[in-house]
């Protein structure tokens, strides 16, 4: 498995693109600007995944997670530290409802929040591709890096995937989050061809 | 030569922006710079010739604005445009006070032409033909 210097910097370049797009759904829903970091993509086992998520941010995440299929398949992720969820669901909600208290509607509401950050993001990719991607419905759920990053326990950590990864922060609510692909290797040649194609035809 | 500088951290981002630049504007040299501080130096050897600056706004270490900032304090007549795909309404309005304009992401030679027609860059007709040239002084700010 081997990615070039040209389709590493195209794919966090379209992905930046897919982002901000996320970006601006999420400054439509809390009418607060997003700030973004650059993107960053490895090629990483899941197992030095789960390890360098626990350096970064601690053992315990929540997470939206959306699969996605059509020409590439892959899982796409939106984490955040537990406080952040709560915080941003407050926002959403416009409520002061105490964590503890969440209840299942708040729940719901983070879901959509990924739901909808996810599906701008995945548009706007296959939009470029000149391609559709499906997405089924996206799931929440709360618990150990491993047991988010393995799908709970459906991915082996021996698998290799390609990692992108955005950071976000809703400055004046003190949220941080990421927007973050995982890409199947199985998958990747698939992926890298429309990589190719677009290069081609950006730059042929 | 008048010159267009584009400022962008991705390698694909500055080609394709180079291309389209080369063939919505032939008359222009394009200078390419994958940061705020080799922009800034090839802002400065370029002089009075740059006529314009397309900046990315998303980059690590000075981002676009502030890269900007800079700019205007050399070029205070240059033409500045962000060009990104992070068009949220608060990113817009900062931009727009510094005095720039802003392109969307994914960049089009449509897109371009209508941004360098409206600053008085010469544009090449659709068929690739370029029209007379504008002497700078005249370029509208």
């Amino acid at each position: 498995m081997k990615i070039t210097e040209e389709q590493s910097d195209t794919l966090k370049e379209l992905f930046n693109v897919g982002v901000c797009a996320a970006a601006k759904s999420i400054e439509e829903l809390s009418g607060t600007e997003v700030e973004l970091t650059v993107p960053h993509l490895s090629l990483i086992s899941i197992g030095d995944l789960i390890n360098e998520l626990i350096q970064t941010e601690g053992s315990t995440l929540t997470a939206i997670s959306q699969v996605y299929s059509g020409p590439f398949d892959g899982t796409a992720l939106m984490f955040y530290s537990q406080q952040s969820s709560f915080k941003l669901v407050q926002i959403m909600m416009k409520t002061d409802t105490a964590p503890e208290r969440m209840s299942d509607l708040e729940t719901d509401a983070l879901c959509e929040v990924g739901n909808i950050v996810l599906n701008a993001c995945l548009s706007s990719i296959g939009n470029i591709f000149e391609t559709e991607i499906e997405t089924r419905i996206p799931t929440i759920c709360t618990g150990s890096v491993e047991e988010i990053i393995t799908l709970q326990g459906r991915t082996s950590k021996e698998k290799m995937v390609i990692f992108l990864k955005m950071g976000f922060t809703l400055s004046t609510h003190e949220i941080c989050s990421y927007i973050s692909f995982m890409l199947d290797t199985d998958k990747i040649d698939a992926l890298l061809k429309y990589v190719d194609r677009y290069i081609e035809k950006v730059l042929g | 030569m008048l010159k267009i500088l584009t400022v962008d951290d991705s390698v694909t981002a500055r080609k394709v922006m180079a291309k389209a630049i080369i063939k919505v504007a032939p008359d222009y040299e394009v200078l390419q710079a994958a940061n705020g501080m080799e922009a800034i130096q090839m802002a400065v050897s370029a002089g009075a010739d740059l006529v314009m600056a397309i900046v990315d706004y998303n980059m690590d270490g000075m981002n676009g604005e502030k890269v900007l900032e800079e700019l205007k304090k050399t070029h205070p007549r240059t033409h500045m445009l962000i060009c990104s795909a992070n068009n949220q309404h608060a990113v817009r309005e900062r931009v727009l006070k510094i005095g720039a304009g802003f392109m969307e992401k994914p960049v089009t030679e449509e897109k371009l032409r209508n941004v360098f027609k409206q600053v008085g860059i010469t544009v090449a007709e659709v068929d690739g033909t370029a029209a007379p040239v504008v002497p700078k002084e005249k370029i509208a700010k």
